[in-house]
């Protein structure tokens, strides 16, 4: 018992030295997965120093299976983060201070990958069949209810061994970085089912924890104006800044991959947008969207019905002037 | 029987002000990392059935790769501890069996068995079996000298030694590697549900349930998945705890001190 004082001030230290923070002005950035092209927006304005010359310090946490993105941002660990739409939003619904502030890709690139000779062509015909996907995928009970199906689900293990292997196999894939593992595993390319043909609608986003934003808003409408800056130069200019940077942070990034990536960016047209026939896009979030996203998950049961409006999860105050 | 009872439930209640304590102390933005016992218990009411039928789904794996390893454990015991040249050959393969991080066994699963029920109990099989083959070689090494001395003067036959003295004094050993198991096999269900587990018409796991519970942040529902695998593994412990009691009180040294 005499050490009680003791320990109970060594766990006030702690406390006190998580939470202190010296620079205003650093902002970190979890990302969701390892540095790849999908994050090639921010990296590009990191190697190019644009968010040093805004004044900005930002960091960027490299992610993974485990990267807990709206956790961290959630407890301040990281001031902002990239995630999917659709379970950020539920986050807010569980009390978790975020808020989404400006688009990564237009869609979310989470769609069902099947072998090229797979006869099936749509929803309907997976019915009875075997997918592997992430469990908390709203996208799936989506399907059941909308076309009628059943299907049996195989938690995603995040590897597409089992995919090359059986020719009947389906599972989830991030349609960016996905059928180049495939084809370098000798099958031929895939083909897809994309969530947003069935009317289910994400968005890859930057989300940030509400309370920070609400303090700095200066801060992170200058982020974000240098975050679409980078994106754009990526996409239009010469990726080689980012590409070197990323190569840097994880070894795995080869040249073949990440040009691979980059041109399945452009060529689908996640960032700058399906519909869009310039750049003007890039970063931009629709209200509209979240409205149908909320209707879709209150209709699944996901959602309570009524517990969230589209201000609650989103905003696009921090986007810069159009 | 107050002074068994009443110390538990001292530290109970004052775990529980701790709790409220600490949520109390944190900011109302955090207070979502530690929810109130009353949050918790409205989740888990609110998704009652679907809990009920993922700890029925945990259980019956872990008990099926439970039973699976007991038995194999038993007959594998049985054959190592025969003699010395079968415990050299086949000794280092079953450390091998331990060994091999179920994160790779995982894929390898899939692609033979097939995701599902029969996978989750080969993944609580193989969690599970190491302790129990372990313990049960060594007890049955361990029958005192001085009476397998006795059994040879009295002519007994091995079948005799083994039943009447290699076994009875392996029990001890046996239960002791029973106890490890029952607390490794709702572990080794959950994370098997986790790897190798499917759902279909409904039928997920607890695995699966804390997957989609942290992925969507309800953390409410994912301390609730928690209490519960809880509860299950103590099930577990607490009845191969009253069968090793049943077996052994009457003459095992261990339930006749104090």
């Amino acid at each position: 018992m005499k050490y009680l004082p003791l320990l109970l001030s060594l766990l006030a230290l702690g406390f006190v030295g998580c939470s202190q923070k010296a620079d205003p002005n650093k902002i970190t950035v979890q990302l969701d997965w390892v540095p790849e092209p999908e994050h090639g927006g921010l990296f590009q304005a990191l190697a190019k120093g644009w968010f040093a010359d805004a004044g900005l310090n930002v960091e960027l946490v490299p992610g993974g299976p485990n990267a807990f993105v709206t956790q961290k941002v959630a407890t301040n660990k990281a001031q902002i983060g990239q995630a999917d739409s659709t379970n950020t939003l539920l986050a807010v619904n569980q009390g978790l201070p975020l808020l989404q502030v400006a688009a990564v890709f237009q869609n979310e690139p989470s769609v069902l990958m099947l072998h090229a000779d797979n006869p099936i062509t749509d929803f309907k015909q997976l019915d009875g069949k075997k997918i592997m996907a992430r469990p908390d995928w709203a996208f799936l009970p989506y399907l059941k209810k909308k076309y009628g199906i059943d299907f049996t689900l195989i938690p995603f293990n995040f590897s597409v061994t089992n995919f090359i292997a059986d020719p009947d196999f389906i599972q989830q894939g991030y349609y960016i970085a996905e059928p180049y593992f495939i084809t370098q595993g000798g099958a031929k390319p895939p083909k897809f089912l994309y969530s947003w043909d069935a009317g289910f609608d994400a968005y890859s986003v930057l989300a940030a924890n509400s309370a920070w934003a609400k303090e700095n808003p200066e801060l992170l409408r200058k982020f974000i104006a240098v975050y679409i800056r980078g994106w754009r130069d990526y996409l239009e200019n010469d990726p080689a800044p980012a590409h070197e940077l990323m190569k840097s942070l994880n070894d795995k990034n080869t040249d073949g991959f990440m040009a691979f990536c980059r041109q399945m960016i452009i060529d689908e047209k996640l960032v700058v947008g399906r519909d869009s026939t310039d750049s003007s896009q890039i970063g931009r979030l629709d209200p509209a969207r979240y409205q149908t996203q909320i209707n879709q998950l209150e209709d699944l049961d996901i959602l309570p019905k009524g517990a969230l409006t589209v201000d609650q999860v989103m905003s696009t105050d921090y986007l810069p002037a159009k | 029987m107050i002074r068994r009872i009443l110390p538990p439930v001292i530290t109970g209640v004052l775990l529980l002000l701790a709790w409220l304590a600490l949520h109390a102390a944190l900011p109302a933005s955090q207070q979502f990392l530690l929810p109130t016992p009353v949050r918790i218990l409205s989740a888990a009411a609110a998704r009652a059935p679907e809990l009920a039928s993922a700890a029925a789904w945990t259980a019956t794996a872990a008990l099926g790769g439970f039973a699976l390893a007991t038995t194999v454990a038993i007959s594998f015991s049985l054959l190592l501890a025969s003699s010395r040249l079968v415990r050299a050959a086949l000794y280092p393969y079953v450390m091998l069996l331990q060994m091999v991080p179920i994160i790779i066994i995982a894929p390898i699963l899939i692609l033979w068995v097939g995701a599902g029920l029969p996978s989750v109990i080969i993944v609580t099989f193989l969690i599970s079996f190491f302790p129990m083959v372990v313990n049960n070689t060594q007890g049955l090494l361990s029958a005192d000298p001085n009476l397998v001395d006795l059994f040879r003067m009295g002519k007994a036959t091995p079948w005799q030694q083994l039943w009447l003295l290699r076994v009875p004094s392996a029990l001890p050993y046996f239960f002791t590697g029973l106890r490890i198991a029952a607390v490794l096999a709702p572990i080794g269900a959950l994370t098997g549900d986790y790897l190798v587990g499917t759902t279909s018409g409904g039928n997920a796991g607890l695995g699966i349930t804390a997957m989609i519970a942290s992925t969507r942040s309800e953390i409410p529902a994912l301390y609730a998945t928690a209490f519960i695998a809880c509860a299950l593994g103590w099930v577990f412990v607490a009845t191969v705890s009253a069968a090793s009691w049943a077996a052994l009180h009457r003459w095992h040294d261990s339930y006749n001190q104090n």
